[in-house]
């Protein structure tokens, strides 16, 4: 589980973590092998004394210093890449990065869907996920109740996760409502909220 | 060893419930509740709980939903939404009720009533073949196959020929439901397996009061399907039954070979009259002077007083001094007492079956008590024109039960019970049994008798009836194995479950019987209520229990005799 994994992309290093979850950065858009992961995407914290799996709840980008705001740049109308090109001062002051939410964490070469010991170190490597991971923490969706916890961001990460696991399935459209079922029992007391889960996962619903 | 077999289906699984209740099981998701192949009231399913498993029954199929489920528009959802709530916020539960424990596999008499129930989260599944012949065994010489549950094709239900004859038994359901033949099957099936007894007082020999002709030779054919006529059992066994009819002439009564029922007036009592008082319209003051008029005039008196009643007539009216009136007045009756009598006697004195004389081969009476005795099977066939029909059927099966019932009773008291000579087992069928069986006549007739005393004189009544609402509730609580086929009535459906665990549930069974050919068979002869398939009474059928018949008398030598004995 800590070996590295060629195909799966860098997304960047922890800044800050509990049990619970954590934020990472990302690294510059032009380092190589690095890329910034999509909201609701399952990453993996390697460092540290187990590897922590969590899903990406939030991605944000602004000011690297927060106390320099950027200014307004560029007259109405220019293309985004012609305003970089004339203040090619800015990209560097801007930084992306990410927070995430516990799902999981390997211990002894298999995937618990419970919390670690401790939190990843930080500038622990956080890095993407294979689809055999996809595929494990989603086969039992115990994490869910941490997930409800972080409110509508967390379900609409849920929906994209359930989604993408699905996919990946043998059987994506049975894999869909076996997953559906079993994450339902943990909404049984806000059926309004589940109704609105499942109009996101729902397939047919994409607009 | 109660792994899980391979045809039956999970349905769901056990999560709440109570003995006294029944239990909830909540579906599975997958279980397509909908589909009658899998779920439907009546049906069986066997639940796995520990070292124990319980053959349950199906009383109730619901919807339910979690909280606040059923507020929200799922209605107008896509079906992805509507597929993934079904089983988790909405679902489908059954009512079960576990009747009894069916212990390991191959054990049949380890059926034991359920006394606990199943634990959260057992798993329910379709009741197997094996299962049900587990409760039900298979057929064989002391089991009768009658018919297969709603729900599964190949399951025999065999009920044993003992526990049959145990207990009354009763045949309910509206007209046109299958009473006539279910009951046929059930006798020719009583009459092979009596035949092929060891012991005289086991074999079973029946007495049929056929009011319709159904039983000796062909029935009557269903007049909207036109189906085929079926045999009856003279047809099928002419060596083991003899048919007496009113009219020996009639077509089916010819064709059977019928001897001639008849009644000599020497042998009437006051009591026949008290036990049909109520279809004769007789009053109680008409019985009392009927009983007077016994201790003036001896054995003969009915004949006497149809002479003296004559007598006065001719004498020009009813003149103060004739013999009747004097003894009215005597016992201060009142005047249309006499009348009354008398118009009742004259009533029966008229009818094709009286004998002024005493015939010279004796009386029906005795020939029936003869054949009945000797083990032969005799059906009483009222197919004929009667006016008033019901009151001479109801008088006509009193006068006969009363005498054969007396006959059994003190031959019973007096053979120890494994003499040779001891009273074969008798069953008494009579249709339309609430003429002999209402509240107010129960008590008087020989039929409430047989109902309340029969364990002891190995006497069984099987009662046919349309409306088992008038049969008396003492006697109906005595009528322990109950075949309740579709009713009509919500008071007939109340009286033949009165006295059954979970009245409610077998209600709305019963409330959802087809029309025809299909029974709910509760009581003493079934280990656990069953909603069964009547067997199809046709001729493969019929041949198979010709068939028995047969092998019966080339197996035992012995009975070989019962055949050809007439
Ligand atoms: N076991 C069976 N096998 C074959 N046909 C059956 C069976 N049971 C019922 N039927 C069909 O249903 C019809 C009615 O049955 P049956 O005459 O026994 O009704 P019933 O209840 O005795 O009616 P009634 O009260 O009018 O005498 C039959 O003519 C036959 O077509
Ligand atoms: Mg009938």
């Amino acid at each position: 589980m800590n070996e590295r994994m060629g195909e799966a992309p860098w997304y960047g290093r922890v800044t800050s973590a509990t049990v619970s979850g954590f934020t990472a950065e990302c690294w510059s858009e032009d380092t190589e092998g690095a890329r910034v992961p999509r909201f609701g995407e399952l990453v993996c914290a390697v460092d540290g004394p187990a590897p922590v799996y969590a899903l990406v709840t939030d991605v944000a980008t602004g000011p690297a210093d927060s106390t320099r705001p950027v200014q307004l740049r560029g007259a109405p109308g220019v293309p985004l890449e012609e305003v970089h090109r004339q203040h090619p001062h800015v990209l560097p002051l801007l930084r992306t990065g990410f927070s995430a939410t516990t799902v999981g964490h390997g211990r002894d070469g298999t995937l618990r869907p419970s919390l670690p010991g401790s939190p990843p170190p930080v500038l622990a490597g956080v890095r993407g996920c294979t689809d055999d991971e996809l595929a494990q923490v989603c086969r039992s969706p115990d994490f869910v109740p941490l997930l409800m916890l972080t409110g509508v961001l967390g379900d609409q990460a849920l929906a994209a996760l359930v989604r993408r696991a699905a996919a990946t399935h043998p059987d994506p459209s049975g894999e869909l409502v076996r997953l559906c079922r079993e994450i339902g029992a943990h909404y049984a007391g806000d059926p309004q909220r589940w109704m609105t889960l499942l109009r996101l996962v729902d397939p047919g619903g994409e607009a | 060893m109660n792994g899980p077999q391979p045809a039956s289906r999970l349905l769901g699984y056990v999560t709440a419930g109570s003995l006294e209740r029944g239990l909830e099981v909540t579906l599975a998701p997958e279980t397509p509740f909908d589909d009658p192949a899998m779920v439907g009231v009546g049906y069986y399913v066997a639940i796995e709980s520990g070292s124990l498993a319980y053959l349950g029954m199906v009383t109730d199929v619901r919807l339910a939903s979690g909280n606040g489920i059923a507020g929200l528009p799922a209605a107008t959802a896509s079906p992805f939404v509507r597929k993934a709530l079904s089983g988790a916020g909405v679902y489908g539960q059954l009512a079960v009720r576990p009747y009894v424990v069916i212990a390991a596999r191959g054990a049949r008499e380890a059926v034991a009533r359920a006394r606990t129930i199943p634990g959260h989260f057992a798993p329910v599944r379709q009741a197997s073949r094996a299962e049900i012949a587990q409760v039900f065994g298979e057929e064989g010489d002391d089991r009768i196959y009658v018919g297969t549950p709603v729900d599964l094709e190949d399951a025999p239900i065999c009920l044993s020929y003992d526990a049959l004859l145990e207990r009354s038994i009763g045949v309910f359901g509206r007209t046109g439901t299958g009473k006539s033949f279910l009951t046929r099957l059930a006798l020719a099936e009583l009459l092979v397996r009596g035949k092929a007894q060891e012991r005289a007082a086991r074999r079973a020999v029946g007495l049929i009061f056929d009011l319709h002709g159904d039983y000796g030779w062909e029935g009557q054919a269903d007049p909207l399907s036109g189906s085929v006529k079926p045999p009856g059992l003279k047809q099928l066994f002419p060596q083991d039954v003899s048919v007496f009819a009113l009219d020996p002439n009639a077509g089916p009564a010819k064709r059977s070979n019928a001897e001639e029922l008849h009644i000599w007036p020497g042998e009437i009592e006051p009591e026949d009259l008290d036990a049909s008082r109520e279809a004769l319209r007789l009053t109680e003051q008409a019985v009392m002077a009927a009983f007077e008029l016994q201790r003036r005039y001896g054995a003969r008196w009915v004949l006497r007083v149809l002479e003296e009643a004559q007598r006065d007539e001719t004498d020009d009216g009813e003149s103060a001094t004739s013999p009747l009136n004097a003894l009215a007045h005597d016992l201060n009756f009142q005047p249309g007492t006499i009348t009354n009598l008398l118009r009742v006697l004259r009533l029966l004195s008229r009818a094709a079956y009286w004998r002024a004389e005493r015939p010279a081969h004796g009386t029906a009476k005795d020939a029936i008590l003869g054949r009945l005795q000797s083990g032969q099977w005799v059906i009483v066939d009222f197919n004929a024109r009667l006016v008033p029909r019901e009151a001479h059927y109801v008088f006509l099966a009193n006068f006969l039960t009363r005498r054969i019932y007396d006959q059994w009773r003190r031959k019973a008291e007096e053979e120890p019970g494994d003499s040779p000579a001891y009273p074969p087992h008798l069953v008494v069928a009579v249709e339309e049994a609430h003429n002999f069986l209402s509240r107010q006549l129960a008590g008087l007739t020989a039929f409430g008798q047989i109902a309340r005393e029969l364990r002891k004189y190995n006497v069984t009544l099987l009662v046919i009836d349309q409306r088992p609402s008038d049969i008396d509730p003492e006697v109906m609580s005595q009528i322990a194995t109950r075949f309740v086929l579709k009713l009509d009535n919500e008071r007939d459906v109340e009286a033949v479950l009165e006295g059954q665990e979970d009245r409610g549930g077998l209600k709305a069974i019963v409330n959802r019987l087809n029309t025809q050919r299909e029974a709910v068979i509760v009581g003493h002869a079934v280990p656990v209520p069953v909603v069964a398939r009547v067997r199809m009474w046709d001729q493969a059928e019929q041949r198979k229990i010709v068939e028995r018949r047969r092998r019966t008398v080339g197996a035992a030598g012995a009975t070989a005799d019962d055949l050809y004995r007439r």
